[in-house]
């Protein structure tokens, strides 16, 4: 039996690139700290400030608001959670309600986005008339839909679930399509755009994929245990993170001191140029529309942008968050 | 010993063949599922454990793989 390399008690949980182990209580204080140390190191969030994070329902962003919620006192800010029910059918249905009975237990306020309310499909119907992947197409409504409830409830700053282990497979796909400006938006943050665009901070920066589902167990949060129908299976992503996960077997400690490296070395990719504001919606873009206002004018016959926007004014207000 | 195990994504349930002994290591199941213990996270009996810990008859086992599932 593995012991807890803190106290002797039986160990629950092995920490392979520290070649250490844990007990229950060891290993929750030791992931709160450093998502805490990594709020503090990268700057991502004040006292006072308004967090919003995004919750999926997924194992990463459960853990997120778990955590999030128990730093949010010590820390001085406020956390508003959103979910984004993309419809598709049971998977989606599942989520929601996994977020839900999350937030009551957490008594945290919950803002649900519904895409069927406002464009009338959902994200599988959209990507089919767009001709475009599933992914790709929920990415754009993710994005677009987070920012614009930010913007809308004043939120200083938008939290994600992204793990140490997504954000070193994106870089290294980055990397390898020499998309050096996609690497340089990888960091543990960007900043907020007066007016049109919210700040995203990823507390999750340093920490491995592994941790978040093993804090989530061992706090028996509810999270989604099912594959989303759409995800692909042989994506470049998923066979990056299974090669990094070898290589931090090897060489310990490899992953996240890539990440760190990266953080630390953002300027030299990315830069703000050619930031604007979308013609119909009047939020971020790079060009004259933005994609969201793009695809959905495309494939609806009108942008979605303002109406997104109204739909989520609606929401807000009904749940008396605005500030 | 025949251990039932549901793995995650998913919740599939899969009937592993240990052998005779009554009392095994999470190390063995693992190994026989093809899995490397940094990939999962296992529970017995809703408990988070590591591969060094064992399973008797009757435990219900859950292997978590650790993959993001949307």
């Amino acid at each position: 039996m593995a012991k807890c390399r803190v106290c002797g008690r039986r160990a629950v949980i092995k920490i392979y690139y520290a070649r250490t182990a844990l007990c229950r209580e060891h290993f929750i204080q030791f992931y709160e700290r450093r998502v805490e140390r990594a709020m503090t190191k990268y700057g991502l969030v004040g006292k006072g400030w308004r967090v919003l994070v995004a919750v999926s329902g997924g194992k990463d962003s459960v853990s997120l608001l778990h955590v999030l919620k128990r730093l949010s006192d010590k820390m001085g800010f406020e956390v508003l959670a959103l979910h984004i029910d993309l419809g598709i059918g049971e998977f989606s249905s599942r989520a929601l309600s996994i977020t839900e009975g999350l937030c009551r237990e957490l008594s945290l306020p919950l803002i649900v986005f519904r895409i069927r309310d406002v464009l009338g499909i959902g994200v599988p119907e959209l990507a089919k008339l767009a001709r475009r992947p599933p992914c790709s197409v929920c990415g754009m409504v993710k994005r677009y839909v987070i920012n614009a409830v930010a913007v809308e409830v004043g939120a200083d700053v938008v939290a994600t679930g992204h793990n140490l282990d997504d954000l070193a497979a994106n870089a290294l796909k980055e990397f390898l399509n020499q998309n050096l400006r996609g690497v340089g938006k990888l960091g543990p943050k960007t900043e907020s755009i007066s007016g049109i665009a919210v700040g995203r901070v990823r507390p999750l920066y340093d920490t491995p994929e592994r941790e978040d589902l093993a804090y989530a167990l061992v706090n028996k949060l509810p999270f989604v245990r099912t594959r989303c129908p759409y995800v692909a299976e042989d994506s470049i992503e998923r066979y990056l993170k299974r090669y990094l996960n070898e290589l931090d077997v090897l060489f310990p400690g490899v992953k996240v001191s890539f990440m760190r490296r990266l953080a630390s070395n953002l300027s030299s990719y990315y830069s703000e140029e050619g930031v604007r504001k979308c013609r119909y919606c009047d939020l971020i873009s790079s060009g004259d529309v933005c994609t969201y206002c793009k695809v959905t004018a495309r494939v609806l016959g009108e942008p979605a942008g303002p109406k997104t926007r109204e739909y989520i004014k609606l929401l807000v207000k009904a749940i008396h968050l605005a500030r | 010993m025949i251990v039932e195990v549901v793995t995650y994504p998913g919740g599939e349930l899969v009937k592993v063949d240990v052998g005779s002994k009554d009392v095994v290591p999470v190390a063995v199941v693992l190994r026989r599922l093809g899995y490397r213990p940094y990939e999962v996270v296992v529970t017995v009996n809703g408990e988070l454990v590591t591969e060094d810990d064992v399973v008797r008859d009757g435990d219900l086992v859950e292997v978590y793989k650790v993959m993001s599932v949307g």
